[in-house]
């Protein structure tokens, strides 16, 4: 099976979660192959899963203030911080073999970034079942691992959530590099406290503590595409955006992303009814 | 697998994996068991309005499992006259009980006709890959 292999790039919270949703309508269509892509966040990011409750008016002036973006996600799960962090999408669907269990893709995903890690050196663990960090009910990703979450020593390593729609799936998530537990706690949660950001230490871990030493990104790219590649059986060819989804994107990056009615509100469904009218539209003009 | 607790032999389906009873206009839907069996722990499900429009095969609601969130899609087109606002307290009731006290929504539907398009029971049971 061949796979689209886009470029690395870096964007802005609000182009991120747009173009992932816009590969996803590509793939959807029939427009697009399966994609993986790979990117940064400029500047640094929260990000929340779509049915979290929105960060209050206290948080979004932390996040002002720190010159941290925001964004609400497409997709479910817990916020996560994104600053020194690989973040991967992958695009795929019922066509080339992801028709489900939710589990089952999400678990082929993971074994393929488990063959990326061993290629790096760096023996991890697939999580085999949920786990929310003792005493420490929180709003972060990193704060809990669940089914197929990748640890290393049983500290998360990388976070990942997944959108699914009609035969197709996304599903990004976070690789983080260092991990700095300041922003996460005060970014994320009201108060700082020493005892969380202790316990949260303990239940996560940069790529780069792990390996005791940071590789080139282009390294850790290379390694993580093959062991995808490998045990997808997937061969990458270098691919580009086409005109359409740099259209689309753009447009999602406008008329939602960047918008208060998406952003600070929880769930999927527009105030207005205006895009949920148009996402309801598109699903019916989907062909099933 | 035969026509059972699965797939209740007195409802109707669709091929996105919901379930219909039929009350005259007025149709309950949730989702099949195979379909909560798909998802995984149900963590939230985001309901539709009572009177919004909705429409044959669009999406109406969306359903966050531990690890992803799905499009639950209307089967039939009408207006939503109730919702299961037990779900937004109760999510797991959907894995529980996906055909009694896990449903989603009750839709007035506008043109019966549309109910020819439903699957039967049998119908869905061979979709997902049952005898």
């Amino acid at each position: 099976m061949i796979g689209r292999l886009l470029p690395w790039s870096t964007g802005t919270a609000a182009w991120n979660m747009a173009l992932d949703e816009a590969l996803l309508r590509s793939y959807e269509q029939g427009k697009a192959p399966l994609t993986l892509r790979f990117y940064g966040w400029t500047p640094p990011a929260l990000s929340l899963g779509c049915f979290q409750q929105p960060l209050t008016a206290e948080q979004q002036a932390w996040c002002r203030q720190a010159g941290v973006d925001w964004v609400k996600r497409p997709t479910g799960g817990r916020a996560v911080f994104h600053d020194d962090e690989l973040t991967y999408a992958l695009v795929a669907g019922a066509r080339d073999g992801f028709a489900g269990p939710v589990l089952a893709d999400y678990q082929k995903i993971a074994l393929g970034l488990k063959r990326g890690f061993a290629l790096l050196g760096l023996a991890v663990e697939l999580a085999s079942g949920p786990r929310q960090t003792e005493g420490y009910p929180s709003q972060l990703c990193f704060a809990a691992s669940s089914w197929y979450e990748i640890t290393y020593q049983g500290r998360k390593l990388v976070g990942s959530a997944q959108l699914r729609q009609d035969k197709a799936l996304l599903q990004h998530g976070s690789i983080l590099l260092t991990f700095n537990p300041l922003f996460w706690v005060e970014g994320g949660e009201k108060a700082p406290t020493t005892g969380s950001k202790n316990t949260i230490t303990k239940q996560v871990i940069g790529l780069e503590e792990a390996l005791g030493y940071r590789p080139p990104r282009s390294a850790i790219l290379s390694a993580l595409q093959q062991g995808l590649g490998e045990v997808l059986g997937i061969r990458w060819q270098a691919g580009s955006l086409s005109a359409e989804e740099l259209s689309v994107a753009t447009q999602l990056m406008e008329e939602k992303y960047t918008k208060a009615d998406w952003n600070n509100r929880r769930g999927r469904k527009s105030l207005t009814g205006g895009e949920g009218r148009r996402q309801r539209r598109r699903a019916h003009e989907r062909t099933p | 697998m035969g026509v059972g607790k699965m797939v209740p032999f007195e409802l109707k389906y669709t091929a996105e994996h919901e379930w219909v009873k039929v009350e005259g206009e007025r149709v309950t839907v949730g989702i099949t068991e195979y379909a909560q069996k798909e998802l995984g722990d149900v963590v939230y499900v985001e309901l539709p309005a009572v009177g919004e429009k909705v429409k044959a095969k669009a999406g109406m609601g969306s359903i966050e499992s531990v690890k992803a969130v799905s499009d639950v899609y209307a089967p039939l087109t009408g207006e939503i006259v109730e919702v299961n606002d037990e779900l937004q307290f109760s999510p797991e009731l959907v894995n529980q009980d996906p055909y009694g006290k896990g449903w989603i929504a009750v839709i007035e539907v506008a043109d019966t006709e549309e109910l020819k398009n439903l699957l039967s029971a049998e119908a869905y049971q061979k979709l997902i890959g049952g005898n």
